[in-house]
């Protein structure tokens, strides 16, 4: 079968071409099951067989299964029921039909709704969801245009060089717009987000010598978070018109013989199903699918031992765009693990002694929080670590990067201390103080003799001012000694898994074939593009929600003015 | 017609930890009017306990599926004609301690104590998972049920940032191996989820 990838024209580009050859979509998955059978010698004696005659089974296919009509399909993106007219209870129309009301749903169906559209949004939770706090964008007006094409190349190169560049420059482009228009936009639903400017951009301020200039929707502190935050967003979009429809799974999608998508068939606990038709366009939102298991061992099982921070994220629109035709990005999704909550955020990339679950020192301690995931994937240490020091924090450390806070003020983020914490959650912290080493070990869950064992070690280390064990810079190395002992008991899980379907400039939903599945747009961590390395960088902060903002104000209104 | 259901675990009763056991339950023909059956397991690891659990078997006859396995405490009362109440009258006392029957039973178990009958649940006669609309057939609906756990510290269990009211019962509460507190992957919350 020849397959046209050009776009109407357009050349195609690397990340475009990549996906299209690489990813997984029902014609590669057919494709692919057929060409392992017949490497196994499973197809029979002509050894010939198309893809459609292809019968993959678990020795050759090993997580695929089969769709009960028979055709090929992978387990975990089962394909969607045919549902007819006379099961549908009630059948409703607007322009634009959003699923997901989530950082990128609720911004996405308000600035359709603020350009004219009429906007359904479908919801499986009970209300609007999301997490984190911090959103960013650039302010173009007081920034330097060689500053933001330098942003977009640090973002680019630590996302591996392997994303769709021009999403990353869309998103610098118009996301200072964005991001202030959802902070005003918020606060019209009552939000108490603060407009914090650069006080988190320290670092990117200059890029390369070139100025920028941030807008930071800060939702926060928590415990509220950007969750409370697309809650009170929601309550801005009502008043603009959008109608929220809560509790309501959406199951597939509607596409017409030529597979434009024309709408959305949701499905409540009760078995009713109501079909959304929209007449402009469907914005998918759904998120991620950290919840999927079989799904999330299949592409990044990286995070298989791995906590997960979210629920209910089950990938409900990677089944549903994949079998409209979709194609998800190849297998290695980016990750994004932290732990911001174990103790105070500024502290948690500052290089003081870190040991594993083991008591163990397992790394060189530069390395940041956002990448420690990969020195603790397997199922004992499960994401935890400890960051360890001594009395003499607040003068040996504070040249250090980040920022640190006073004995007293750790007593936030310490269990064990009575009275009421401030701007954390209080089932998270997991910061401990102790007289002895020994006790200290006890509070981390550690075991003491390989502990101590461990201090003692890095301790002579430090005396002889070289790290002969993992090359850290002498004047990071600062001994553990003096009491009372502090430690942190980190585990990071999974925030979000932030690869998705492959899209368009336009985040239109592109087939097998490179072409625009019309009528079907993808916008959040569901849309694909934006990263690509093993992790999420750290190198704005507030890029994913910024992100996610900015891609549902471009989009709600893109589709809405269609 | 045979149903296979979830794995039991480690059950604690009494102090006592007993072995994994595995249930299997046998929606009867005596339930839709014909005479009992024992209906063999589908698929279980040879090298595991099986228990026959069947569905005309007094909820307190333990012997009658648990054949000789020690699941009472030696000098516990006779259980044969017991119904829910009837245990409450000593287990009732300390809800939430060693001695509550939630903690110690699986919640199946108390179901079929209070006279829930295997179809009631499972009414397509298949080992089907329950959904949470069933549950509510009795619990009422999910916003009442949160308020009768409103004073739970540190927190309500029923009323969650990631779900508000509608987290689905299965996540915790399960019939037929020990209920889970998934809370706890996370947050220390110390909650004993019947």
């Amino acid at each position: 079968m020849s397959r046209d990838h050009s776009q109407d024209g357009k050349v195609m580009d690397q990340y475009t071409r990549t996906v299209l050859e690489q990813g997984v979509s029902r014609r590669s998955f057919l494709s692919r099951t057929a060409a392992g059978a017949t490497g196994l010698g499973m197809l029979g004696v002509t050894g010939c067989a198309t893809a459609d005659t292809a019968t993959p089974t678990g020795a050759a296919g090993g997580d695929f299964g089969k769709s009960s009509d028979g055709g090929a399909s992978l387990s975990f993106l089962p394909k969607p029921q045919s549902i007819a007219d006379k099961d549908i209870a009630t059948t409703l129309t607007f322009d634009v039909v959003v699923v997901g009301a989530g950082a990128a749903g609720v911004p996405a169906a308000l600035s359709a709704a603020e350009n004219g559209a009429s906007v359904a949004v479908i919801q499986k939770a009970p209300f609007a969801l999301s997490q984190g706090n911090t959103g960013s964008g650039i302010l173009l007006a007081n920034s330097d245009k060689a500053g933001v094409e330098a942003m977009i190349s640090r973002i680019v190169a630590d996302n591996c060089h392997r994303c769709n560049p021009a999403l990353v420059r869309q998103w610098a482009y118009n996301s200072g717009e964005a991001v202030s228009w959802v902070i005003d936009r918020a606060r019209q639903g009552g939000s108490p987000v603060i407009s914090e400017g650069n006080a988190q951009h320290g670092d990117t301020l200059d890029v390369n010598g070139y100025k920028l200039d941030w807008v930071t929707a800060m939702f926060g502190p928590k415990p509220y978070t950007n969750g409370d935050g697309m809650r009170h967003l929601a309550v801005t979009a009502e008043k603009a018109g959008v109608k929220f429809f809560y509790n309501l799974p959406a199951s597939q999608l509607v596409q017409s013989p030529s597979g434009d998508v024309q709408g959305v068939i949701a499905k409540s606990r009760d078995g009713q199903y109501t079909k959304f038709l929209a007449r402009k366009g469907v914005i998918m939102a759904t998120g991620d699918y950290q919840n999927n298991k079989a799904m999330s061992d299949y592409f990044i099982p990286d995070v298989k031992h791995m906590g997960r921070k979210q629920m209910g994220k089950t990938g409900d629109g990677f089944a549903m765009i994949y079998w409209a035709g979709g194609v998800i990005e190849p297998i290695g999704h980016t990750k994004m693990l932290h732990d911001f909550d174990a103790g105070p955020a500024p502290m948690c990339d500052m290089p003081f002694l870190a040991v594993n679950r083991e008591g163990k020192r397992f790394v060189n301690e530069t390395a940041e929080m956002s990448v420690l995931n990969n020195y603790l994937r397997d199922a004992k240490n499960a994401g935890h670590y400890c960051k360890v020091f001594d009395a003499n924090y607040m003068t040996q450390a504070a040249k250090w990067p980040g920022k640190l806070f006073p004995p007293d003020a750790l007593k936030n983020w310490m269990p064990e201390e009575p009275g009421p914490k401030k701007g954390v959650f209080n089932s998270l912290v997991n910061t401990h103080r102790a007289d002895t080493l020994e006790e200290l070990a006890k509070k981390l869950e550690l075991d003491p003799p390989t502990f101590l064992a461990t201090v003692k070690r890095y301790n002579e280390l430090v005396a002889s001012r070289k790290d002969t064990d993992f090359g850290k810079p002498a004047h990071l190395l600062v001994p553990v000694e003096k009491p009372p002992f502090y430690g942190i008991h980190h585990t990071v899980r999974i925030s979000a898994i932030c690869s998705g379907m492959l899209i368009d400039d336009t985040h239109c939903a592109l087939n097998a074939d490179g072409r625009p599945i019309k009528g079907l747009y993808v916008i959040g961590n569901l849309g694909g593009g934006f990263y690509g390395g093993v992790d999420y960088p750290l190198t704005v902060p507030g890029l994913s929600l910024g992100r996610c903002y900015t891609f549902g104000y471009l989009v709600g209104r893109q589709v809405a003015k269609s | 017609m045979a149903f296979t259901l979830d794995e039991g675990r480690a059950v604690d009763i009494g102090g006592k930890m007993y072995k994994k056991l595995f249930f299997i339950i046998a929606l009867l023909s005596a339930v839709i009017g014909g005479g009992a059956q024992i209906l063999a397991a589908d698929a279980t690891p040879s090298d595991k306990p099986k228990v026959e659990m069947l569905a005309n078997v007094k909820p307190g006859d333990c012997a009658g599926c648990h054949k000789d396995a020690k699941v009472v405490p030696r000098k516990h009362v006779a259980t044969q004609d017991l119904a829910l109440k009837d245990c409450q009258g000593c287990h009732g006392a300390k809800e939430g301690g060693p001695d509550a029957l939630p903690t110690t039973v699986p919640l199946g178990h108390l179901h079929a104590l209070k006279g829930v009958a295997c179809a009631q649940c499972h009414e397509s006669g298949k080992p089907a998972p329950v959904s949470m609309t069933k549950c509510l057939t009795c619990h009422t609906d999910t916003k009442a049920l949160a308020q009768k756990t409103a004073t739970v510290q540190p927190t309500n269990p029923h009323e969650s940032r990631h779900y508000g009211t509608e987290a689905d019962c299965n996540l915790c509460h399960h019939q037929h191996k020990t209920s889970e507190n998934l809370c706890a992957e996370c947050h220390n919350f110390k909650f004993k989820v019947p």
